[in-house]
């Protein structure tokens, strides 16, 4: 079984070469070029990860990306042209958990390809707390007080990463090599904007967060596990 | 002392930046002294009238009543010339009681002139409660020297008010000289003096206040427009450019208004026209791009592709594959840093900031280079004696400017070691990069910041670069508020140094020399 991607790209001398390129790493591909049509593959392709470019006729990628995390955590990976630091945030926001800006290098976007692949398959055969939040590694699935809370693959990767060594406080550089698979990249916007999503998700009180801590100036580390 | 000293510096701080508060403070100043002086003048003049319009009625009384006793006296003799004295004493005073109506008097005395002898003695007498004490020699010797005239003298009578002593001669027959003496009570007079006073200082305060009100209603309905365009230019100047005064009538304020706003009009204009032209660039950026990078990532995809199936190609064929892959890797570097400088040419360019450990970030970047450098044979070190403290940098673009000192440093270093040093002050943070090639001349180092400039042309680089690295580190650490210096001389090498000024610090003092010595080495 080859893994599928979609690939949403308005340009389509961009799609064909990527749609070259991907198959003969050996994923199976579909290309999408504009924003209804990459949101109609999705469904009907259900694909393990979508290529997203951020530009779009139409419906645009940020849109795209949110609709698609509507209901479901598939990976994405922005694919973006512009230089222009608010893009990469907003699109982050929107739910994307890595980008690559164009013009990409092919062994970049393959080694991040293949770390948002890896996500969801680690697996381990208990459970972990962090705070009130109870994380079943089996199940792969986050709670509180019985109530599941829906994660993306990367939000539970982030959230299990910071948990599984509760002592220890993680470095914006760290996170990205163990969660996003990246060395020496040192995007720390990546770790911010996916933090604030996590917390959005699992504090009671964003602004007073007590499962993903602020380490001022070093990182973050997993909140005390709830004596209660 | 301290409280003190610090009330005095605040109302000079007050004085000095309160045009109005001086113009009233100095208008209430000036009509207090000429309202003293006038009040002064008119209480004076006031007194003595009051005073002396009294005296005279009372030196008047004196005069008729001692020429009534006196009368009283020479017709008492009868005709055996002889008197009966205390008879003719106790009628005098009868006719004192009688003839006296002036308000205020206390008592009178008949008394006996010292020093003679007489046929008879007539008792010195006074009416009840006559202030003796009141009565004193000089007044006595002055009565005694002038025998027609009344004399006077002011005292204090019982009970503290001023009060008037007269006095006058009387001769009785047979008894010899007496003198007569009257005492009057002026609190009547002062009574009124004060009243007088009080309504005058009244009055005057009243006019100081009214005065002064004046003077700060003026000044105000003076300075209200300046006060207006001051604050005005304070909004427009922090970049409220809309900003303009209401002109009302077409006196001087109404064309301080109306100036300002001329240039208020034409300054916005101006920069209107440079922000839309800014605008425009930025947007010629964007849009440059993203048209330029999106036709470059087919090529380059498809360029990679075609190189990594170059082995099945012919020999020419796969010789153009490999040039065609490493050109399209330099020109977009060159296409980076071009839409990186056109982005601070627009004034684009915004700081990232975030709490970084500038010790840390600088290992991290010869982590980064060290690979490079190594298959150069050059080792980098890092010396740290500072820049262990969190500090607020946009990371990334230090980051950049560091990699950039440190790359020039493996292409230029011979394979020679490399330094690089972190310290950093209060004030400043700094970053130095050494290396032991084969340097540069002043003037070369000179030009190292100008776009497109290559040391040496011949030269080959190891780490590509655009010639483009050195101007974008500069204006990266100008973002900063920073600094880049150069050090360099043939045959010994080059060092390169960023110094980034913390909190509010201005052209701050690096903690770095130029180059740098470490203390373990001899260089």
């Amino acid at each position: 079984m080859f893994a599928r991607i979609l690939i949403v790209d308005d340009d389509p001398s961009i799609g064909e070469v990527l749609d070259m390129f991907l198959r003969s790493e050996g994923y199976d591909t579909r290309v999408a070029t504009s924003g209804p049509q990459a949101l109609d593959f999705f469904t009907e392709y259900q694909p393990h990860l979508v290529l997203l470019d951020l530009n779009l006729p139409g419906v645009d990628g940020i849109s795209v990306c949110r609709s698609i995390r509507e209901h479901s955590g598939t990976p994405i990976i922005m694919l973006t042209a512009r230089t222009d630091p608010q893009d990469i945030i907003h699109g982050l926001e929107a739910g994307a958990d890595d980008y690559v800006e164009k013009p990409f290098n092919e062994q970049i976007l393959s080694a991040r390809i293949k770390a948002c692949m890896r996500r969801p398959l680690s697996t381990s055969s208990s459970v972990l707390r962090v705070g009130d939040i109870v994380i079943d590694l089996r199940g792969h699935v986050v709670s509180r007080d019985g109530v599941p809370i829906s994660l993306t693959p990367l939000e539970f990767e982030l959230l299990h990463t910071l948990a599984s060594r509760p002592t220890e406080v993680f470095s914006r550089e760290a996170l990205l090599e163990q969660v996003w698979g990246y060395q020496y990249k040192a995007d720390t916007r990546l770790v911010n904007v996916h933090v604030q999503r996590l917390r959005s998700k699992v504090e009671r009180d964003v602004d007073d967060p007590k499962i993903v801590q602020t380490v001022r100036g070093v990182g973050y580390r997993a909140g005390e596990i709830n004596p209660v | 002392m301290k409280f003190f000293t610090q009330i005095v510096r605040q109302t000079r701080e007050t004085w000095v930046g309160s045009l109005r508060l001086r113009m009233t403070a100095v208008s209430v100043g000036l009509s207090l002294v000429a309202v003293a002086a006038i009040g002064g003048f008119l209480s004076y003049t006031i007194e003595r009238n009051l005073f002396e319009s009294r005296r005279n009625e009372i030196v008047s009384e004196t005069q008729s009543v001692s020429g009534t006793v006196q009368s009283q006296f020479d017709l008492a003799i009868n005709s055996e010339s002889s008197i009966d004295i205390e008879e003719a004493n106790s009628n005098a005073q009868a006719t004192i009681r009688a003839t006296t109506n002036s308000p205020g008097l206390i008592g009178f005395a008949i008394l006996r002139a010292p020093g003679q002898t007489t046929d008879q003695v007539m008792t010195s007498s006074s009416s009840i409660g006559f202030p003796l004490q009141v009565v004193s020699d000089s007044l006595r010797e002055a009565i005694h020297d002038d025998r027609t005239n009344v004399y006077y003298q002011s005292v204090e009578v019982p009970g503290g008010s001023p009060g008037l002593v007269t006095g006058t001669n009387l001769d009785v027959p047979i008894a010899g000289r007496y003198d007569l003496v009257l005492v009057y009570d002026l609190a009547d007079v002062e009574a009124n003096l004060t009243f007088v006073q009080s309504a005058l200082v009244a009055g005057e305060l009243f006019f100081v206040a009214i005065t002064g009100l004046i003077v700060w209603l003026v000044t105000t309905r003076s300075i209200q427009p300046i006060m207006t365009t001051a604050a005005m230019a304070e909004r427009f100047a922090a970049g409220n450019l809309d900003e303009r005064i209401d002109v009302e009538g077409t006196d001087v304020s109404a064309k301080l208004a109306g100036s300002f706003n001329r240039m208020a009009e034409s300054i916005s204009g101006q920069i209107n026209r440079l922000a839309t032209l800014s605008t425009l660039q930025q947007q010629f950026v964007s849009d440059v791009s993203h048209e330029l990078r999106t036709p470059l990532t087919t090529i380059k995809l498809a360029g990679s592709m075609l190189f990594k199936q170059r082995k099945t190609f012919d020999k020419d064929s796969a010789r153009a594959a490999e040039l065609l892959n490493r050109q399209i890797e330099t020109f977009e570097e060159l296409l980076t840093e071009l839409i990186e400088l056109s982005r601070f040419d627009a004034g684009a360019a915004e700081l990232e900031l975030e709490p970084v450990s500038p010790a840390v970030l600088a290992q991290s970047c010869i982590d980064e280079v060290s690979p490079l450098a190594r298959e150069q044979g050059s080792i980098i070190t890092l010396y740290a004696p500072g820049g262990h403290k969190l500090v607020d940098l946009d990371s990334r673009r230090v980051r950049r400017i560091l990699h950039n000192f440190l790359a020039n440093a493996v292409d230029h270093g011979e394979g020679g070691p490399i330094e690089m040093w972190v310290d950093s002050t209060s004030t400043a943070v700094s970053f130095a990069v050494r290396d032991h090639g084969v340097g540069m001349s002043q003037a070369d180092a000179a030009r190292v910041f100008d776009r497109f400039w290559r040391a040496d042309p011949s030269r080959q680089r190891q780490s590509g670069g655009t010639g483009l690295g050195l101007a974008i580190a500069l204006g990266y650490a100008k973002l900063h508020g920073g600094v880049i210096d150069v050090w360099s001389e043939p045959g010994r090498g080059a060092c390169f140094r960023l110094t980034i000024p913390l909190g509010d610090a201005v052209d701050p003092v690096s903690p770095l020399g130029l180059p740098p010595i470490a203390e373990d080495s001899d260089a």
